[in-house]
């Protein structure tokens, strides 16, 4: 119940802000931009060079989904060093509501928003089909995988400019999903231990029990242990 | 003298602050995938992703730099030195064109062998770096954290990185040259497949009077908005 | 004595707020004088002295300083001053002795040794450790002779003592002092009365933008006291307290059997605290620290 008012307080702190709110509604435009482009470009490219790029679909679908926790992530994260920056973590601490709370309420709202705006992405591009179960186990991938990005974020950089630096970074985590594609053992290999590999992997192999069971065990990897770092 | 050792703090603090290193993970990324491209596109995408990434890092990374000194204080200590805002402005933009010179040369050695124009290469990577990097300063006098930075960065995008598609050619598609990006990737484009000298020579003419003036501008802004507040 | 800093009429509005800041001031500071500038928060202290720094832009009236006035000279006149501020402002990922020479590196004059430096403000042990790692007094002592090492002629500080410990304090007072034995000027603005008294030759009493009251801290003592002697003593166990006047004390027989008699805890003269001055001048209070 407590948990839950401060939640909503930290949105309605956010939601004033008009810069985080264009942020964090920004994953409906990405989402928009992919169906327009879907759309428009892909006959065009079909018509104009013969190359379909529907062909790739499950591929596709993984960039944009994977896309969102990054985005999420990278405000959420960039949002806890400015206000480290800032002293206002250090004020956290010594209200009633902790420095752990506070914490968790940034990395709640990413999550959830994660999860929802996993569903929008999967409706409205009709890209690729999963099924129902499979979903609802990539959306609860996803959201961790926002936290994972913020976490990364928050703790690995000590200011603002080493942000900037590891953002650059962590946005070539995605290429991950696309390893199968390069056809090279050693690529692929390397690949298992990335979160973002296991997402494509599993929308291409939704049968496969096996694939939820690693691709869990991957996102707990770096999930758990990133969570429990002091700093 | 004062900008030269500008210069090596720059590139000293951009170095502890670890660019050097991502860069080096990016160039390697960047080679793997360009090398597994079939010969026939890979100039093309070479220059596509060195115009995308390494030329306009300076964008990405300015306003980082210039917002945290502004918050740990010592741009204020800068300001009470010799050092000239012109000589501050020129050492970041020079520091960061240095780095962007660089990763885009490593990315193009390593991901095609074929003959290109290093000078022309060199010149349209060192003018859009410097034409992004001082449109990041504009952008971060006015901006209080890295997020609303992230947005702002956004309506740029849009105005530079768009028209650029007009070079996949279309009727009156060169009028679009007068917009600095799309001169300055004609012209990475060229060093690849080759361009009238005529027509090379009167871009890197333009985008060289465009960015003096921008920089008229930009240490305008910087210095109404950053160092005199006022 | 030569004038390096003359003020006259100096105006100033800011224009967000459309504030008042300073109005029609004037002042002047001597070669090798340390002048301070006394008075609550948002008097107008630090806008003054960033005026003639040359940190905020706009005045009217003049500021000539080192004989030209502040809006012609160009930025060597930096190569003539050294300024620091009441907040630290230091690379937090550089050492203390990185932190230097990247500063030193923006002057022509040659800088101090730094390992000198250092030690005067007892810092040499901690040269190459990173500053994000120091605590609040070591930034201050460190931020403190980065303004100094390119040795400026002429020096701005801005509440050089704020939020110090008293060693900490004291070691920035002994610097301070000791640029004054060596010649050079000296410009602070502070509301600690302690440290007005001990440093400044001359303070000037600020309210509201406007200069109420110049002076030595010694004779505006004298000038707004009285010549009293207040005599404290016991008396069958109790402590009793009497006022006399200083100018009759060796034949006032009062005064004469009290000394004489009892025991004699205190002794104190009733010239006026720089405190009492300011209130009695502008009816408002410093702010304590």
């Amino acid at each position: 119940m407590v948990y839950l008012l401060h939640l909503r307080n930290d949105v309605r702190q956010i939601v004033r802000e008009p810069v985080m709110l264009i942020l964090l509604l920004a994953p409906l435009l990405i989402i928009a931009l992919f169906r327009a482009l879907i759309l428009f470009l892909v006959p065009f490219l079909e018509a104009k060079t013969g190359l379909d790029l529907l062909f790739w679909s499950p591929y596709i679908l993984s960039f944009v989904l994977l896309m969102i926790p990054g985005l999420l992530g990278i405000v959420t994260g960039f949002m806890l060093i400015d206000d480290r920056d800032g002293n206002i973590t250090e004020l956290y601490s010594v209200t009633p509501m902790g420095r752990r709370m506070y914490l968790v309420n940034r990395f709640s709202l990413t999550a959830i928003l994660s999860f929802v705006y996993t569903y929008i992405a999967y409706y409205v591009l009709q890209l690729f089909e999963v099924p129902f179960v499979t979903l609802f186990f990539l959306a609860l991938l996803l959201s961790s995988e926002s936290v994972i990005i913020a976490l990364l974020l928050f703790k690995g950089a000590d200011d603002k400019v080493k942000g900037l630096t590891y953002a650059k970074g962590l946005n070539f985590l995605s290429i991950f999903a696309f390893a199968d594609l390069f056809s090279l053992k050693w690529f692929s290999v390397i690949s298992y231990l990335f979160p973002s590999y296991w997402i494509s992997f599993i929308i291409i192999n939704s049968t496969m029990p096996l694939s939820y069971i690693a691709s869990l065990v991957v996102h707990l990897l770096w999930l758990v242990p990133l969570v429990r770092m002091k700093k | 003298m004062r900008v030269v050792n500008a210069f090596f703090s720059d590139m000293l603090f951009m170095f502890k602050q670890g660019f050097f290193t991502v860069y080096v993970i990016v160039i390697g990324i960047y080679s793997v995938i360009l090398s597994f491209l079939p010969d026939d596109i890979a100039p093309m995408a070479t220059a596509l992703t060195v115009f995308s990434d390494p030329s306009v890092l300076g964008l990405f990374f300015i306003g980082g730099v210039i917002m945290l000194e502004k918050g740990q204080g010592v741009l204020y200590v800068l300001v009470t030195t010799p050092l000239r805002s012109r000589e501050y402005l020129l050492s970041k933009i020079l520091a960061l064109t240095v780095l962007a010179l660089l990763s885009s040369f490593a990315i193009a050695v390593m991901s095609t062998h074929v003959r290109v124009n290093w000078l022309l290469f060199a010149l349209s990577v060192a003018l859009t770096s410097s034409f992004f990097t001082m449109c990041g300063v504009i952008i971060s006098a006015s901006c209080r954290n890295v997020n609303e930075y992230m947005l702002r960065m956004v309506p740029y995008m849009i105005l530079f990185v768009l028209p650029c598609f007009s070079l996949l050619g279309f009727p009156f598609s060169w009028l679009f040259l007068a917009i600095p990006s799309v001169a300055a990737l004609k012209l990475l484009l060229g060093a690849y497949s080759g361009i009238s000298p005529m027509l090379a020579a009167s871009l890197l003419l333009y985008l060289a009077l465009l960015s003096y003036l921008l920089f008229r501008f930009t240490l305008r802004v910087f210095e109404r908005k950053i160092v005199f507040n006022d | 004595m030569e004038k390096v800093i003359e003020v006259c009429d100096l105006e100033f509005t800011y224009k967000q707020t459309g504030k008042k800041a300073v109005d029609r001031m004037n002042f002047s500071i001597s070669d090798g004088e340390v002048f301070g500038f006394l008075g609550p928060s948002g008097a107008g202290k630090t806008t003054t002295q960033r005026l003639i720094i040359g940190l905020i832009r706009g005045y009217s009236g003049s500021i000539s300083v080192m004989g030209k006035e502040r809006s012609l000279w160009s930025k060597d006149f930096f190569e003539e001053t050294g300024v620091a501020f009441d907040f630290p402002n230091l690379y937090l990922k550089l050492t203390a002795a990185e932190n230097l020479r990247l500063i030193a590196a923006y002057y022509r004059k040659k800088v101090s040794d730094i390992d000198m430096l250092l030690d005067e403000v007892g810092l040499l042990q901690h040269r190459d450790q990173r500053v994000d790692s120091f605590s609040k007094g070591m930034k201050m002592r460190l931020n403190f002779v980065r303004s100094l090492m390119h040795q400026p002629r002429l020096m701005f500080f801005d509440e050089p003592t704020s939020g110090l410990d008293p060693v900490n304090a004291h070691v920035i007072k002994d610097i301070i002092l000791r640029q004054k034995r060596e010649g050079r000027t000296v410009f602070l603005t502070t509301h600690n009365m302690s440290v007005a008294e001990q440093l400044c030759d001359r303070v000037a009493f600020v309210v509201d933008g406007r200069i109420v009251v110049t002076g030595s801290p010694r004779s505006l003592m004298i000038e707004h006291g009285t010549r009293d002697l207040k005599v404290g003593y016991s008396e069958n166990g109790n402590i009793c307290e009497k006022l006399f006047d200083m100018e009759t004390l060796g034949t006032n027989s009062d005064f004469l059997s009290v000394i004489n008699e009892k025991k004699v805890i205190s002794l104190h003269s009733c010239e006026a605290s720089l405190e009492d001055i300011f209130i009695k001048l502008t009816g408002k209070r410093l702010v304590c620290e």
